[in-house]
């Protein structure tokens, strides 16, 4: 396989300057060369890595994305591929031209024209003049903007701005395309229509790399990922696997610290478990039951009060809505006390894959408890006993059922 | 669309690492003279469009000036003017110091100026130094027809000696692309060169020939004198626009040439070993 990319042992180290800052920026040169700048300097400078021993390959027409946490390094990283900023260490092979649709809209000058400003943008990018010529008119066209391009931009709305800038990053005809963030622009049909431009280039045999936290968005477009914590990636790895990852890390930073405490309801322990084990990575088998226990105290009478979980994907659909009181309206009423809830998701029940499992706790059309601050993410294995096709069969759907097949021969 | 080009021998391979080569420098350069061409064309357009004034703002400065030299180092100073108007000598020097000093200031600032391109955006860094010295020449070329309407009302129209003109407005170029690429650069971390810079150029317009003529400045010192390599070009302008009336010493041309040179080499040498840095700081 011909690689597009070969990234090698990349490191990206900034200097943090802390508190001292504004001081040393007031010293300045002056107060350097004077010697005074630089003790303080020494003192308040802190290393930072941004990216370390990052290596990573790319082949020839893969579709990767990169996700990450904000601040995971993934911004580093793009600008360190299309060069804008160069590495502390290691090595970078790049075949082919590399164009970047970071932040549309970078290099449009607010007192020229639309027209003018296509012109520019893509030089800034490496079109030539005579490449943009060909292209204006599909360009102009797919921004709907013809009746304003010899208005400066600067009287443009933000929609037709971003519009126009997306389109001209978007008829480029690199190698290898980056894209950073790119689908959030424009109203919900442009953002369709460019979503789909997205589609056809990567479809066109380019490579691609693609950064979003917009998980469907990168479940779409790529085949495989790379995830980045704390500027250190895990190897490549297949995209659901890298998404998985990326929302059960994300979740448990985000997750809510127990006990979750509002004025009427406090939420005491969410215990997730298998056969009575704990387990710290939450990864279940799919052919044993899981064990849901809710600990709660309830502060003051509650009418119409609701209290159960969610499970969704880790998209943040809903998969299921299981209520204590959905079969038992008696339960509706709360008094005041401390409850243990107990419930069981069944064996062969979710399809292999990862999920989240939110409590919910409300009262209807009064308030909703613990939003959704009361979070487990989980990972269920594939039955043992199921029979799949072939080793890296992907999981289908989200929900096995047992229809009771039955099968009779009727002529031989 | 295209497909993606399947001839993948035939894409070009780039190298990054820590310390670029640069190898490959001045062809990238120069498959980017288009973008150097688009932004001397932005920085134009932007500039006049919205001052409807804005051509005469360029001259008027330099008919300030002269007024007040003319009148100060000519009227009051009685300083000589070899054989020329005071007023014309005072603006032919007048030409190549305003170009220098807007332009060094401006392309000084470039680089900070254009801080959202050079930390989103690749290019070669030196097309945005470069882009405000090209910039600078229209403004040049507009106080070089002022020029001409004067010196023809002056009835002292240039002469042959006019077609060395275009060598001094090169080396001149070149002084200021040198200078600034220092600046450019080092002001992406020490700021402070904002405020530094005018009042360098404002003890520079009386370090440099500009209100008086070089003669003045006594013969033991000529020499130390022409390391500004301001003082061989304001000669050479003189002596160009004015006719050999004027003093044009092939010593301090000389000097100034290296000088200027000298400027330029460790400029690019500077800005070139920094610019991969630049996104860092900006």
């Amino acid at each position: 396989m011909r690689k597009s990319i070969i990234v090698e042992k990349v490191s990206k180290k900034f200097r943090i300057h802390h508190k001292m800052e504004r001081e040393s920026q007031e010293v300045g040169l002056l107060g350097k060369l004077l010697g005074r700048g630089r003790m303080e300097k020494d003192l308040s400078d802190e290393d930072f890595w941004a990216l370390r021993d990052i290596s990573f390959e790319v082949n020839q027409g893969e579709r990767l994305a990169i996700v990450g946490r904000n601040g995971a390094g993934k911004s580093t990283l793009l600008k360190i591929l299309s060069r804008v900023m160069s590495p502390t260490a290691g090595k970078i092979l790049i075949r082919g031209r590399l164009s970047s649709l970071l932040e549309v809209g970078t290099g449009f000058h607010p007192d020229l024209t639309g027209r003018e400003n296509v012109y520019l943008n893509g030089a800034l990018l490496g079109m030539s003049r005579s490449e943009v010529r060909q292209k204006f008119d599909a360009i102009v066209d797919f921004a709907e903007v013809e009746r304003f391009l010899d208005v400066p931009v600067k009287r443009y709305s933000s929609g037709m701005y971003v519009r126009l800038a997306f389109s001209v990053s978007a008829f480029l005809e690199p190698d290898i395309v980056v894209l950073d963030e790119v689908l959030s622009v424009g109203d919900a049909s442009f953002q369709q229509k460019s979503y789909l431009k997205m589609r056809e280039l990567a479809s066109q045999g380019r490579t691609v790399l693609f950064v979003s936290h917009s998980m469907s968005a990168v479940k779409d477009l790529c085949e495989s990922a790379i995830l980045i914590e704390n500027g250190r990636i895990k190897e490549k790895t297949k995209v659901d696997d890298a998404i998985g990852d990326y929302m059960r890390h994300a979740m448990h930073i985000h997750g809510a610290n127990m006990p979750l405490e509002t004025e009427q309801v406090d939420l005491l322990a969410l215990h997730v478990t298998q056969s009575g084990r704990k387990n710290p990575n939450y990864n279940f088998e799919g052919d044993e039951p899981v064990d849901v226990e809710l600990i709660y105290h309830v502060k003051e009478n509650l009418q119409h009060f609701r209290i159960g979980f969610y499970v969704k994907t880790v998209f943040g659909d809903m998969l299921i809505r299981s209520l204590l009181a959905d079969r038992n309206p008696e339960m509706e009423n709360a008094r005041p006390g401390t409850y243990r809830l107990q419930a069981q998701i069944p064996a062969d029940f979710l399809v292999a894959g990862d999920y989240v499992l939110e409590v919910h706790g409300s009262q209807f059309g009064v308030q909703d408890f613990f939003s959704s601050n009361a979070l487990q993410p989980f990972r269920i294995a594939r039955p043992k006993l199921f029979n799949i096709q072939h080793e890296r069969e992907q999981a289908f759907g989200h929900i096995y059922l047992d229809p009771g097949w039955s099968q009779e021969q009727i002529s031989g | 669309m295209q497909e993606a080009s399947p001839d993948r021998d035939l894409l070009p391979l780039i190298m990054i690492t820590s310390n670029p080569d640069g190898k490959n420098y001045w062809s990238e350069f120069w498959r980017s003279r288009e973008l150097l061409g688009m932004m001397v064309w932005r920085d134009i357009i932007v500039r006049y469009k919205q001052t409807a004034l804005g051509l005469s703002w360029a001259l008027m400065r330099p008919l300030a000036m002269m007024l007040v030299f003319s009148l100060i180092f000519g009227r009051l100073a009685h300083l000589p003017s070899n054989g020329a108007p005071y007023p014309l000598m005072v603006f032919a020097g007048l030409l190549p110091w305003l170009f220098f000093s807007s332009t060094f200031s401006d392309a000084s600032n470039s680089v900070i100026g254009n801080a959202n391109l050079v930390s989103k955006v690749y290019f070669p860094r030196l097309i945005i130094p470069l882009t405000s010295v090209l910039v600078g020449l229209v403004d040049f070329m507009l106080a070089l027809l002022v020029y001409l309407v004067i010196s023809f009302f002056y009835g002292l129209p240039p002469k042959f000696h006019v077609i060395i003109l275009p060598l001094f407005l090169l080396q001149l170029c070149l002084l200021i692309l040198g200078c600034s690429l220092w600046v450019a650069a080092m002001s992406v971390w020490y700021r402070d060169f904002r405020h530094l810079l005018p009042v360098v150029l404002q003890l520079g317009v009386y370090l440099s020939p500009v209100g008086f003529s070089s003669t003045v400045v006594p013969d033991k010192w000529r020499h130390l004198y022409a390391f500004n390599p301001m003082v061989g070009i304001i000669d050479g302008f003189r002596w160009s626009l004015l006719g050999n009336t004027q003093p044009l010493r092939i010593d301090e041309i000389g000097i100034s040439c290296m000088v200027t040179l000298l400027l330029l080499w460790s400029g690019l040498r500077f800005f070139r070993r920094n610019e991969h840095r630049f996104s860092d700081a900006i």
